[in-house]
């Protein structure tokens, strides 16, 4: 096994293969802090030059790509409230609040380290835990996934301060939208209006663009400055503040890294969930936060980027031991790997150790480097928020509308955008939370067809064995616990009063 | 005890009629279409009902905007001048959207950035520069090496432009 791991290192760090891993990270951090340019496009790309590059080469450039994209997600989610990708939507929640008070710099910082330990946590978890956790993840049937499912949504709509009806309700709204285009197992077009662009269903990324930036955006044009009118301060000590944070969080980095760890090694739950979950946990788990989180405060930011990091590795876990893609850009790269002679599955285990190896020294590497990079370019970033709006409002607008139409090729996507910017807009302005209504549309398919087939394989009887009731009481837990917290808190506030 | 209707029930009100539509239409669907509609259709219109009653009722407490996991709506933007600011910026979006429709993605989005950039009387240096560079990169990144296929423009495709 020693052997293996030196071959894998020396394998990545040949000339040629680190050259393309580093052509790997500048191609995934420019294209992926385009909103809507995520890494599968930027793998898409890639993926014909890896025909003329042998196996450690290949694995360099078109695992880097996708190992580093989750670090320059934060970058736009942070300073604009842009979702450069699916996993960077709850670094928004505390990042671009962070940004707002003239402290981007310390945001951004404390988001890049947060993602290297992360990414490093993720990638020892790998190591250590392919042999341990195939009997763990075949325990969970089409009934817990169910469960689960439900789980993720009640936590984040429970967790939506003094209205956890309305979170919950914004949940079911997601769900609603989920279901939209054709029903997989049927093949019925629901809810589509004969509109031949609803057929496939409403596209993750016009409609985060549309809930998220445009409302900020009118927000800055109202406002009527920059996104900070804050001083920006010293952004040198911004900066090492960020770095001291993440060391300083040590534990709420290394809970949420193992939060993003097990969503990814559940196929299908993707990115868009891990940093939920994260954010989620974080909220109930840290001291003041129900209080602090949506206002800036700079955990809410460490525990999404290490979770979203560390998902990485959790996610390679099943796309290599078992040969399940744990997500659709794992799919390609999946394709990938089949291209240049690779076969995920057993042989990874065995014969093929090494390159395992090397894809985890990659990840290491590749995120650390990232970081590194990042870190070199946070003042240049952080001075970005003290733009003009007049500056800022067309561009973040352009980008808005090529990201909406880069995710599916569809100028009807771009109307989405709008109409969710609208919604959006009103669920502010009525105090509705926009997350959960989020995570309902990327769970809900997942949730319907775990749901179908638990009610198919064992009826309503599903609802009653021991996994699904194990994680119904978590669930209980996750929706009553924050309220019990409110009402005490409630209650400590009149006896002070008294 | 008397009811008080305000104006954020309305968004109420419509998330209650577009979840009484989803229950209503995948009545006809197969069984296995409508399971999951209905089971979160009639959840969501109990819960929904039960919030429509508490925001008619007088609050037994005083009430907050907080949303607790999302950014709360501020003071500047509830005002008369922030709605009207908000409008506008909406006026502009959906301009936005028609132009992008009439003459296409490398056409529009410069347009746009100018327009913008005028109506706020930027300086001249950044009125020209930033819709030049705009354009080039929706053209260059976007067209050229991304392969975008945009839609080339209704009034560009009338005149025999592209």
């Amino acid at each position: 096994m020693i052997d293996a791991a030196i071959d894998g290192l020396l394998g990545i760090l040949q000339w040629k293969a680190f050259l393309l891993m580093m052509v790997g990270i500048v191609i995934s951090s420019t294209l992926v802090a385009m909103p809507g340019i995520g890494s599968k496009t930027a793998i898409a790309l890639l993926l014909p030059v890896a025909f003329v590059l042998n196996k450690f080469e290949a694995i360099c450039l078109i695992m880097s790509v996708w190992a580093v994209s989750n670090t320059a997600n934060s970058i736009t989610s942070i300073l604009f409230s842009v979702p450069g990708g699916g996993g960077s939507q709850a670094t928004i929640m505390d990042g671009y609040p962070m940004a707002k008070k003239g402290e981007a710099a310390r945001a951004l910082a404390a988001a890049f380290t947060s993602s290297a330990i992360g990414g490093i946590i993720g990638a020892i978890v790998l190591l250590i835990a392919i042999p341990v956790l195939r009997p763990l993840v075949l325990l969970l049937g089409p009934p817990e996934f169910f469960m689960l499912v439900m789980v993720g949504i009640a936590m984040v709509g429970a967790l939506s301060g003094k209205a956890p009806v309305k979170g919950i309700i914004a949940g079911g709204i997601g769900l609603i939208i989920s279901m939209v285009g054709v029903h997989v197992i049927t093949g019925l077009h629901r809810f589509t209006f004969d509109q031949i662009f609803l057929i496939d269903g409403f596209k993750l990324i016009p409609v985060t663009i549309g809930l998220f930036a445009i409302p900020e955006l009118i927000y800055m044009g109202v406002k009527g400055t920059g996104i900070s009118d804050l001083p920006l301060g010293d952004l040198g000590k911004g900066r090492k503040q960020g770095i001291k944070d993440a060391f300083t969080h040590r534990w709420l980095v290394f809970r949420s890294s193992l939060i993003g760890v097990w969503v990814g090694i559940i196929p299908g739950l993707g990115s868009a969930v891990a940093d939920w979950f994260a954010y989620g946990s974080a909220k109930q788990t840290c001291p003041g936060a129900r209080e602090t989180f949506g206002k800036g405060d700079v955990r809410g930011v460490i525990a999404v980027d290490s979770a979203t990091n560390a998902k990485e590795g959790g996610s390679l876990i099943p796309t290599l031991a078992f040969g399940i893609p744990g997500s659709s850009t794992l799919a390609l790269i999946f394709g990938g790997l089949i291209i240049v002679g690779i076969t995920p599955g057993r042989d990874m285990l065995t014969k093929d150790l090494h390159l395992t190896f090397s894809m985890i020294w990659l990840l290491i590497i590749g995120t650390i480097i990232t970081s590194i990079l990042c870190l070199a370019f946070t003042r240049q970033l952080a001075m970005a928020t003290k733009l003009r709006p007049s500056l800022m409002i067309p561009i973040i607008l352009a980008m808005a509308v090529i990201g909406s139409f880069a995710a599916a090729s569809r100028f009807e996507d771009v109307l989405i955008m709008l109409a969710f910017g609208t919604i959006g807009y009103f669920m502010r302005a009525a105090g509705w939370p926009r997350p959960p209504l989020l995570l309902g549309l990327v769970l809900g398919p997942i949730a319907e067809r775990h749901m179908w087939t638990s009610v198919q394989l064992h009826g309503a009887e599903f609802l009653w064995r021991p996994g699904v009731l194990v994680i119904f009481a978590i669930l209980v837990v996750c929706v009553s616990y924050p309220m019990w917290q409110d009402r005490n808190s409630k209650l400590r506030a009149r006896e002070t009063e008294a | 005890m008397s009811l008080r209707f305000q104006p954020r029930s309305f968004l109420t009100l419509c998330f209650i009629a577009l979840f009484a539509y989803i229950v209503v239409a995948s009545a006809d669907m197969p069984l296995q279409a409508k399971l999951y509609p209905w089971t979160i259709g009639i959840i969501a219109l109990i819960l929904l009902l039960y919030q429509l009653v508490r925001e008619l009722l007088p609050p037994s407490e005083p009430e907050t905007d907080e949303t607790g996991v999302d950014i709360d709506f501020t003071e500047e933007e509830s005002s008369k001048e922030g709605k009207r600011r908000a409008l506008e910026l909406f006026a502009w979006m959906y301009g936005f959207a028609l132009l992008l429709w009439l003459i296409g993605f490398f056409t529009a989005v410069p347009v746009m950035v100018l327009a913008y950039m005028l109506r706020h009387k930027e300086t001249l240096i950044m009125t020209i520069s930033l819709p030049f560079g705009a354009g080039l990169a929706t053209w260059y990144i976007f067209g050229h090496l991304l392969h975008l296929p945009f839609p080339p423009g209704l009034l560009l495709e009338w005149a025999g432009l592209v």
